[in-house]
């Protein structure tokens, strides 16, 4: 079996710097790194993301551009290619995301059983520490 | 500092979920009720519950990431800190018996559904 770490979870908001400021006055999250698309955010162990997509390809799903609310959330696992063949074993779907513009860690996008979506990273993300 | 550490699924089926959490990705339950399964990474609580209770979130049935939880020092302090910066209150229907982790439970200023606890959920650190 693989083993994986919850390190990431990203919300999707109308204003990334609105939201990202919202989670570090309130709960002394720091700020880690910043892109077109994302504010990443760390309280040392998980990095939160706040998320405005400015295109639907950026979103990159059926729920859109404009979805507001936690959009995913990621697991740290040491091998992408042994995880992807666990996760399709149990039921998850690979599911690619936008083809242009994406991410750093975005890469490898899944569904669960469920439709739920989460990612995965071999190489974590920024601010989460294993 | 607040810490991350708790996030929930809701989910048609809380046993099914859990086994996919568990297989795939090794992580370790570390408490059943009879509605919730907690898993845990070591660090985080990964938390599935039914899609049916709603605990005071208008949307009916929801299936996907509910809600997420933060440990704090001062919960008081915090529910201060959350309204100042324009969270509100979940209004919570009552729930007599309901073993709760969570002290407040608040919406962030754009509908995201967050815990508040000292006590921290269990398989966290």
């Amino acid at each position: 079996m693989a083993t994986g770490k919850l390190r990431h979870i990203a919300i999707s908001v109308p204003d990334k710097e609105k939201a990202a400021k919202f989670y570090e006055d309130t709960f002394g999250f720091q700020r880690i790194s910043e892109s077109r698309v994302a504010t990443r955010l760390s309280d040392g162990v998980m990095n939160l993301t706040l998320l405005q997509f400015q295109t639907q390809e950026d979103a990159g799903d059926e729920r859109g551009k404009d979805f507001v609310g936690v959009h995913h959330f990621g697991f740290w696992v040491d091998d992408i290619g042994t995880s992807r063949k666990e996760i399709e074993a149990h039921g998850g779907k690979y599911h690619p995301g936008p083809t242009a513009h994406l991410p750093e860690n975005a890469e490898h996008k899944f569904r669960d059983p469920n439709g739920i979506v989460f990612d995965i990273s071999s190489h974590g993300w920024d601010g989460a520490k294993r | 500092m607040a810490k991350l550490r708790h996030i929930a699924i809701a989910v048609p089926d809380i046993e099914k979920a859990a086994r996919f959490y568990e297989t795939t990705f090794g992580l370790e339950r570390v408490l059943k009720t009879a509605k919730r399964i907690n898993l845990s990474d070591g660090t985080m609580n990964l938390t599935l519950m039914p899609s049916d209770d709603r605990v005071g979130d208008p949307r009916e049935d929801f299936v996907g990431l509910h809600h997420l939880g933060f440990v704090v020092e001062d919960v008081p302090g915090t529910n201060r800190q959350i309204e100042a910066h324009g969270g509100r209150p979940v209004d919570m229907p009552a729930s007599p018996g309901r073993d709760h982790t969570s002290e407040s439970r608040y919406w962030d200023p754009y509908g995201v559904m967050m815990d508040i606890t000292t006590k921290s959920w269990i398989g966290t650190k």
